[in-house]
């Protein structure tokens, strides 16, 4: 036995980071214990992102991490800055989600060896965002969810990492960001800003008490008052009353994951179905059969009107009551969480202050991933290519690849693939690949 | 019709020069050492340099903030100290204007706008206190037909014996505890003469000693309705707040040009070794006139209350400060060993230079304030 378990592998989707274990299997996809990855069908995707086998790369044991000594030699040190280069120069990175470290990560696999900044809002932690829907069911807590710190992974990198600090302006022309950290004077500069969760306005006091996530931080907001949600039901012997604005991916795969994890959910979507976006009706009538059994109501066609602060609530707690229409008739439910699930828009207020083109998206060139200035570029959510939002991990890591080929002088032309959606509901795992839709001629 | 084209004259920008020319340039080097230049001020408030910006105090009713940052570039030029007083003029007259006291409008604002009376600004406390940076340091209690305040103010500028200034005070209840909430508190304009106010001298400063500034202990000052520009603050805050910190770019601006003017000359013996210098005066120059393009835009919507606005301002004021600095220094490296004598203007550009990015709104009080409305959300 110990012979055959030395010989199991762990295997790394390139695309998101999902790690395959072939000793832990994939039993959502019905991959038992000690599947090898090549026993897997062809037809298997990534659970995560959906992409295929031909994606994953085998993990190699890691070298044991030796830690620098203080004060360690500069033999140790990341890449040096060539002398010719003006002091500060470099590429600067704006965001430091997925899009902003996949960046940092392509620049030095293709040999960029001069300085790298990246600058963030946020504190720098890496972590799988699909994850987030799903990290109930897979026992996770939101600090588990954080795969590597800020500083951890800048001195991997090489990186020069200002956490907590804010990109206020761009000036294209003389390649100078200024933040709330000082100004930075940069040879090529990469906007990863990311997205940022869409909140419709709701009348109604309780309306900012609607949790919308998108990214560690606020997600891991939203656990600490699911936690207190399941204290205060708890003591009153129910269960945790939840309801979820918006039946898009995310709104239906936390639906899903609280249902799993004991919430009784309502779920209101303004369509008909879940999904409605991207579903035919007869799979998306599954699909709200599938999590009508999970337990999940599911109330299509609803409209809120009004979100309250119900009586006996304190301050800092997260109860709320909803009122709506569906069905042509009034609805009203007092819940102990709510969060609105509508959908992402661009991070886009630096491009825009930079004058840079500015569509849906910022506009890049769909081989180049440059935007008007040959020497700026955007991958990522905040990313337009060829008139379409990304809006999914897969191509975040090849965006990544085609920019610091362009940066170091020897070009990996992009190459626009269709989207796939997985939509992570195990109640009803589905994998939607809609065609490519005909070339936007918006630009 | 004569009254009309007299003052239209008067924010003629060549005729500002020729003031500047004439009455300041001879005594820089003394303000910088510490003379208070009263009559020069008064010169160039007669000559509008003061109310381009006022919309009421102008025969064509128009509201030009731009002139008013233009008119303290110019004066800049030659003089950071002067131009900083020139701000504190503008901003005295800014409150009032924008103020609900309608006896100040009537009486006071058309000799503030003309250089008659002179003024100060004492908010650069309430504004720190704003930012969570400090303590409001006046505290009012009502009283029949006003308030009696309190407390003190360590540098308020522009001020003399007969002199007036703008500040704010924390109203307290009878019970001596202080009005809740957020913007309760109360502005007014106060008059250095009135019983009560004591004018204290303050150590030397770096630079800029000529600019009136004084400390100002408050012992039981009565402060009259007619005095209250607004109760509470709030709203009138959100209103000025935009102009307060834009006109402050003329500061930087005029700085930055006589740095500007500077390095060029110095560049007609030594362009050959400048040459390997950073920021030199084109490149200075070029990036002063997409700030200046940033700030036209801005003053379009002086009045705007919202945030999202705000925070360009903002923005805009921190570049200022940031291109001052460098073009200072750029300056000083420029001019070498004759920009280190103490007869040179560079260093003293230097030293004006450091002001701007510390006077209030100061470089690090700017991003803490941006980061606190980008954290917020604001867009």
């Amino acid at each position: 036995m110990s012979e055959a378990a030395r010989a199991l592998r762990r295997w790394l989707c390139e695309a998101c980071g999902l790690v395959y274990d072939e000793a832990r299997g994939d039993p959502d996809s019905g991959l038992e214990p000690g599947t090898r990855f090549e026993d897997i069908p062809e037809d298997w995707t990534c659970p995560v992102c959906g992409v295929t086998k031909a994606d994953f790369r085998p993990i190699e044991p890691a070298p044991p991490r030796i830690a620098p000594a203080a004060g360690a030699a500069a033999g140790a040190a990341p890449a040096a800055t060539p002398a010719t280069m003006q002091a500060g120069e470099g590429v600067v990175v704006v965001g430091a989600g997925t899009a902003g470290w996949a960046a940092a990560r392509a620049l030095r696999e293709a040999g960029w060896s001069g300085p790298i900044t990246l600058v963030t809002a946020c504190d720098g932690t890496l972590y799988p965002k699909p994850v987030l829907s799903v990290a109930l069911a897979r026992g996770l807590s939101a600090q588990a969810l954080a795969e590597r710190s800020g500083p951890e992974l800048a001195a991997e990198l090489g990186v020069r990492l200002l956490a907590r600090t804010w990109a206020l302006d761009l000036d294209v022309a003389r390649r100078r960001l200024l933040t709330t950290r000082g100004t930075l004077r940069a040879s090529h500069l990469v906007l990863a800003t990311g997205a940022r969760a869409r909140r419709p306005a709701l009348a109604g006091a309780g309306a900012s008490r609607l949790f919308a996530v998108n990214d560690l931080a606020a997600y891991a907001r939203l656990r600490d008052a699911f936690d207190a949600a399941l204290a205060r039901a708890a003591a009153e012997r129910r269960a945790p009353r939840l309801a979820i604005v918006g039946a898009g991916l995310v709104g239906c795969e936390l639906a899903d994951d609280f249902a799993g994890a004991g919430a009784e959910v309502t779920l209101l979507e303004a369509r008909l179905l879940p999904l409605a976006e991207r579903l035919d009706a007869a799979t998306g009538a599954r699909l709200r059969d599938a999590l009508g059994a999970r337990g999940v109501r599911f109330s299509g066609g609803a409209v809120v009107r009004e979100v309250l602060v119900p009586s006996g609530a304190q301050a800092d707690d997260a109860q709320l009551g909803l009122v709506w229409e569906a069905g042509g008739g009034s609805h009203a439910g007092r819940f102990d969480l709510g969060l609105v699930a509508a959908g992402i828009e661009p991070e886009l207020r630096l491009a825009r202050r930079a004058g840079l083109p500015v569509a849906r998206g910022v506009v890049v060139d769909a081989e180049t991933l440059a935007c008007a200035d040959s020497r700026v570029y955007a991958l990522g959510d905040c990313a337009e290519v060829d008139g379409r939002l990304g809006c999914t991990i897969e191509p975040i890591g090849r965006q990544a690849r085609t920019i610091a080929g362009g940066i170091v002088g020897r070009p990996v032309p992009y190459v626009v693939r269709d989207p796939v959606w997985v939509v992570k509901t195990p109640s009803l795992p589905l994998t939607i690949r809609p065609a490519l839709a005909a070339t936007a001629a918006a630009s | 019709m004569g009254a009309i084209d007299t003052e239209l004259a008067c924010i003629d920008p060549a005729a500002l020069a020729a003031t500047v020319e004439r009455e300041l340039d001879p005594l820089v080097g003394r303000i910088d050492r510490g003379l208070y230049p009263a009559a020069a001020l008064r010169a160039l408030g007669a000559q509008g340099a003061f109310r381009h910006h006022l919309a009421t105090q102008r025969p064509d009713g128009r509201r030009d903030l731009v002139g008013a940052i233009d008119a303290l570039g110019a004066i800049g030029r030659s003089c950071g100290s002067s131009a900083f007083m020139g701000w504190c003029q503008d901003a005295c007259a800014w409150y009032v204007e924008q103020g609900a006291s309608e006896t100040l409008r009537r009486e006071l604002l058309p000799k503030l706008a003309s250089g008659e009376v002179l003024g100060g600004t004492g908010m650069s406390n309430p504004m720190k206190y704003f930012a969570s940076i400090e303590r409001l340091a006046l505290q009012g209690t009502r009283v029949p037909g006003g308030w009696r305040v309190s407390g003190r103010l360590p540098w308020v500028s522009n001020l003399g014996p007969d002199h007036v200034f703008g500040t704010a005070f924390m109203p307290l209840g009878p019970d001596g505890a202080p009005r809740t909430g957020a913007g309760v508190e109360v502005m007014a304009l106060v008059r250095c003469d009135w019983p009560g106010v004591t004018m204290t001298e303050v150590p030397p400063f770096l630079a800029m000693d000529g600019t009136g500034t004084y400390g100002l202990a408050f012992d039981e000052v009565f402060v009259p309705d007619d005095h209250v520009l607004a109760d509470p603050i709030g709203p009138w805050l959100k209103r000025i707040r935009n102009g307060f910190v834009l006109m402050q770019v003329g500061i930087g601006a005029g700085i930055i040009e006589g740095c500007v003017a500077l390095m060029r000359e110095s560049n007609l013996r030594l362009g050959h070794v400048n040459a390997f210098l950073e920021d030199g005066p084109d490149q200075i120059e070029d990036e002063l006139g997409a700030l200046h393009d940033r700030v036209a835009v801005l003053a379009d919507a002086v009045l705007d209350p919202a945030d999202a606005r705000f925070a360009e301002v903002l923005t805009a004021r921190l570049m200022a400060s940031e291109l001052t600095l460098r073009a200072t220094q750029s300056a000083m490296l420029h001019t070498g060993a004759g920009g280190y004598s103490l007869a040179s203007p560079a260093q003293r550009r230097l030293r004006e230079g450091y002001f701007v990015a510390i006077v209030t709104p100061a470089i690090k009080h700017l991003r803490k304030e941006l980061d606190r409305l980008m954290s917020a959300g604001v867009r």
